[in-house]
């Protein structure tokens, strides 16, 4: 069963199969992501990240205190690339799209939906088979022909994020020169979480051709890249199709 | 006020050089805050903001940088509001780690960061900064593929741009 919705300026796609496929569940995912668009982005006025911008005192959430440290944690792991402060105000936007998808996709699995993919705007989060047997087969957008893939993954339990300069509109600035981070057109990254692995592709795209080596070295975390003079890169355990269970 | 946020999210917030979002704009539209305060920063050149900024590794340093790297000015000052900062270039002073030395230097004018550069590393044990070390990925060549696929990761996909999308392509053709 396929559903497409839009959340949050994006589109939302959700694909439940096996036998406990069914609308009530695509419903309360979507639900789920709204609810997360009202409490957390920043430019609603009513959310809890604008009442803490403005120094309200709120008692945070379970929710805000998880993402607040993970925004932390990622700002470590990055070494500064992503940062959710930024303007004076907490922005972690390039966090909760993914961490949403990635609650959202553990509550189906709860529920007893264990085989479906989410996909908010191109960071896709996967779990078990389309069918009995088959890997889900996941697309890696290529930067230039919008209708077709520059690599394919088989996958039946991953987060897969990527981010990109090719969109019209879409940039990343490099905080060291200032400048839109122009090295990269496109960083693919493949992991167990699809909001670390969303904001582990925004900074090395922002780190330029450096983050070739910090992808490399990442741990649990698979990569792809398409360089602006069209160069293509991956590590070693990406799942591409045909890669035999490498 | 910003204490709030502190005691929240365990971070300190007055170094945010990087525009990191996907749909960010320029420093400038951001009014990026970078150290201290306006209330708090020493007058004239040679803000602590600058340096503090400096003081970011490079990518591949290995563990990010500790929290305490954090000015410490930056845990009681206010909310940087943008438009406030003294016009002026403000230099940091060089930090060397290594892999070598970086300054930054900020701009600032109508009160607002226009502009921000760092001088990247000339020497030290690497320049994997300057961007040109072999690339610990396996190379291979960009192909463009056809291929049979459930679903297709990109960069963010809007929904104005969702209708000529592969992705809308794939919604329609699933069962």
């Amino acid at each position: 069963m396929r559903f497409v919705q839009h959340v949050m300026g994006i589109p939302v796609s959700i694909h439940l199969a096996g036998p406990r496929a069914g609308q009530a569940h695509a419903d309360r995912a979507y639900a789920w992501l709204r609810e997360v668009d009202a409490r957390f982005s920043p430019f609603r006025a009513g959310s809890e990240v604008s009442r803490l911008n403005r120094g309200e005192p709120v008692r945070p959430s379970a929710d805000l205190a998880t993402v607040c440290h993970a925004c932390t944690d990622l700002w470590r792991a990055t070494a500064g690339y992503f940062d959710a402060h930024v303007g004076g105000s907490f922005d972690p936007c390039g966090y909760v799209k993914g961490w949403a998808v990635q609650v959202a996709s553990d509550r189906l699995v709860a529920a007893g939906v264990t085989d479906h993919f989410i996909n908010a705007g191109g960071d896709v989060r996967v779990r078990g088979r389309p069918a009995p047997g088959q890997p889900w087969r996941v697309g890696i957008q290529h930067p230039w022909q919008e209708q077709r893939t520059a690599w394919v993954l088989e996958v039946t339990d991953a987060a897969v994020a990527t981010s990109g300069t090719y969109r019209r509109g879409m940039h990343v600035i490099d905080p060291f020169t200032g400048r839109p981070a122009a090295d990269l057109a496109s960083v693919t990254v493949v992991g167990p979480d699809l909001g670390v692995a969303d904001a582990y592709a925004t900074a090395a795209l922002a780190m330029g051709e450096a983050g070739l080596d910090w992808l490399a070295g990442l741990d649990g975390y698979e990569s792809a890249v398409v360089t602006a003079d069209g160069r293509a890169l991956r590590s070693r355990g990406l799942p591409v199709a045909g890669a035999a269970a490498a | 006020m910003r204490r709030a946020i502190l005691a929240v999210c365990g971070t300190a917030v007055g170094t945010a050089l990087l525009v990191g979002a996907k749909s960010a704009g320029t420093l400038a539209d951001h009014g990026v805050a970078v150290g201290p305060a306006p209330g708090t920063a020493k007058p004239g050149p040679v803000g602590s903001a600058a340096a503090s900024a400096s003081a970011r590794p490079v990518p591949g340093a290995g563990p990010g940088p500790a929290a305490s790297a954090r000015p410490a000015g930056a845990a009681t000052a206010v909310a940087p509001v943008a438009g406030r900062y003294r016009d002026g270039t403000y230099a940091g002073s060089s930090t060397t780690y290594k892999y070598g030395t970086i300054k930054v230097t900020i701009t600032v004018s109508g009160g607002r960061i226009t502009q921000a550069t760092a001088t990247h590393p000339t020497h030290g044990q690497s320049g994997v900064i300057n961007g040109k070390a072999v690339p610990k990925l396996n190379a291979e060549t960009l192909q463009a593929q056809d291929a049979d696929i459930a679903t297709v990761s990109g960069a963010t996909l809007t929904s104005e741009a969702y209708r000529t999308s592969l992705q809308a392509a794939l919604d329609r053709a699933g069962g």
